[in-house]
């Protein structure tokens, strides 16, 4: 019941949320003095031009105005239509989302494979050389941007080694599986950086309690210690950690997608950038601060399962 | 800039390996660990490409030897050539300027407006506090990237956009920050004090609050132009931002990616320098965080 509270309360505030999030949009593109017809003109236009385009895509109306169609638009789930496609942002965004949704839940599923290994191996052997190594991750993964990661993982990987492709989303789950690889690994180099950092922080707190000893004393050791004992209360403040980086994780993913060819929104939000496709560009910007934050709440509920302790407010 | 701007603030529960403090002989001795020092001597060795870069660079990183294109690195080209013929070691060593002062000057924007508001956001309270707060729980949700898109179109492209675009995403780190521990000192006495004694808040917040919560910021600064830099890169990368013939490094990667089975290096050389900053400006970060710790 308090759960069931708790979840309706963490909805109502994802509303107004995004409600905020659609307000500031609408602010920055509609209230700046720069119109989209000076944007998309350029200098040699003239003034006539210049209002004719405005006219056109509706920005010659009073501010109120604009506002109150556009958020009349929001609320019938319509976000405008493509300058560049011709197309409502909706339909467009129904075809590249799930290659972005795939490329991040992979890549999200990898950082958990990547991290967790390697933060307990530091964790349990402290301030070996072994431990020494994995720390200084963080210390180049985190200034690797995920574009040039990518350019560099293509060229041992899909030019040098030819194992993998270098572009494309793949067909069908095996396809999918082999073509996203790369692109996800990109992201993983930076988001296990953060990762590794916290999780072994954590361990090394839970492996020094009370419960770990008298575990021990009982005789558990080795593997049914650390899955058994150690990892399920060591995860929860890295799991903490996790809605914080799937912002960055999504940003990051966004980027990549460019590098490896991927039909996905974030590359597509580049081509739509370059034209001023104020549509499709407020859209996408829309449409992952909502999925950031249904993520968000997700992952506390998650939590809040997981870990009896925690409070729901 | 697949990082979010929070995550990489000083995690204060994160143990220091050998914090200064141990090795320590005196309370206040300031003795850097040999690891800030070789980030500091990384971060250093960038600044001096990018004030002397007219003394260093062998050749000017705009002129274009069509017949020169795409050469292999030798005596007289270091890293050869690109497509139209200039030299890339030239137009990396111009990239320095154009990427650290960019960064730099973003990360400094970023920590004066973020500071400023979460002094005033943590010291007044109230309804102001609570509108502060919720404006960067909104920043916060959408993507920086995206973010950073929807500023630039409107702003247009250049330089001082970019500048700008970063500020306004990169300042709530500080803000968070600086808030937090403005929160902490709000109640101690020697403000209290300081009220009593009719200070009015400006002057509270400059000359009691400020000296005790700056250092958040100033240690925050090193890990925010990790982020800046490699957002600039990245966005040079797709065509974003400072626009071409500029020799910024983001870009010089993507005119080198059509090249990658061939010459692979035009790629490969601006990424290095890029993450070779971004390792200098770790160490650096680092360090700061633990001579906090320590001290």
């Amino acid at each position: 019941m308090a759960r069931l509270r708790y979840v309706l309360k963490r909805l109502v505030y994802l509303i107004v949320s995004l409600w905020g999030v659609s307000l500031l949009l609408f602010l920055i593109l509609h209230a700046l003095p720069s119109t989209p017809g000076q944007l998309m003109l350029g200098e040699g236009s003239t003034p006539q031009q210049v209002a004719a385009v405005n006219h056109q895509l509706g920005y010659d109306r009073p501010l109120l105005q604009q506002y109150f169609s556009y958020c009349g638009e929001l609320l019938h789930g319509d976000l405008g239509t493509s300058y560049l496609f011709k197309r409502p942002v909706v339909e467009e965004l129904a075809v590249a989302l799930p290659v972005t949704l795939k490329l991040a839940f992979y890549a999200l599923v990898l950082d958990i494979v990547v991290t967790v290994p390697l933060a307990t191996l530091s964790a349990v052997r402290r301030n070996s050389f072994i431990d020494h190594a994995i720390r200084a991750i963080p210390l180049v993964g985190l200034g690797m941007p995920p574009f040039w990661t990518g350019t560099i993982l293509s060229v041992i990987f899909a030019i040098g080694l030819k194992i993998l492709p270098a572009g494309g989303a793949g067909h069908g789950i095996l396809g999918n599986l082999e073509s996203l690889f790369l692109p996800a690994l990109t992201q993983t180099i930076v988001a296990s950086s953060i990762l590794i950092r916290s999780l072994r922080q954590s361990i090394i707190e839970v492996l020094d309690s009370d419960y770990v000893m008298t575990a021990r004393a009982k005789g558990v050791h080795g593997y049914r210690l650390i899955i058994g004992h150690v990892l399920p209360n060591a995860a929860v403040p890295t799991l903490s950690l996790l809605s914080v980086l799937f912002a960055g994780l999504i940003g990051g993913v966004l980027i990549t997608e460019s590098v490896f060819a991927l039909p996905g929104i974030g590359a597509m939000v580049v081509q739509a950038f370059h034209v001023y496709d104020i549509p499709l560009v407020s859209g996408i910007t829309l449409v992952t601060a909502a999925l950031i934050l249904v993520m968000n709440l997700a992952l506390d509920v998650l939590f809040s399962i997981l870990d009896p302790r925690v409070v729901l407010r | 800039m697949g990082v979010p701007a929070g995550s990489l603030a000083p995690e204060p529960a994160v143990a220091a390996a050998g914090s200064w403090s141990a090795s320590d002989p005196g309370p206040h001795r300031f003795r850097p660990a040999p690891r800030f020092v070789v980030g500091l001597g990384i971060v250093g060795l960038y600044v001096v490409l990018a004030v002397l870069a007219p003394a260093l660079a062998p050749y000017d990183p705009l002129s274009q030897h069509i017949n020169d294109a795409l050469a292999s690195p030798s005596a007289s080209h270091l890293l050869g050539t690109d497509q139209l013929g200039r030299d890339v070691l030239s137009r990396i060593i111009y990239g320095a300027r154009v990427d650290l002062i960019a960064s730099v000057a973003a990360a400094f924007f970023a920590c004066v407006v973020g500071t400023a508001i979460g002094l005033v956001s943590g010291y007044t309270g109230g309804w102001i506090d609570v509108t502060l707060t919720r404006l960067m729980d909104i920043v916060q949700t959408i993507p920086s990237f995206t973010l950073l898109l929807v500023l630039l179109l409107v702003l247009g492209s250049g330089t001082g956009s970019l500048v700008i675009a970063l500020t306004v995403t990169h300042w709530i780190a500080y803000a968070r920050l600086i808030r937090g521990s403005v929160l902490v000192l709000r109640g101690q006495d020697f403000i209290s004090a300081a009220r009593l004694a009719g200070l009015r808040a400006p002057r509270i917040l400059l000359r009691h609050v400020l000296p005790n919560v700056g250092m958040q910021a100033v240690t925050y600064f090193a890990s925010n132009v990790i982020l800046a830099v490699t957002a600039i890169a990245s966005l040079g990368y797709l065509g974003i931002g400072i626009q071409p013939p500029t020799p910024e490094w983001g870009a010089l990667i993507n005119d080198g990616q059509d090249f990658l089975s061939t010459n692979w290096w035009l790629s490969v050389a601006p990424g290095v320098m890029v993450v070779v900053l971004g390792l200098g400006l770790a160490l650096v970060s680092d360090g700061f965080t633990e001579r906090r710790r320590g001290a």
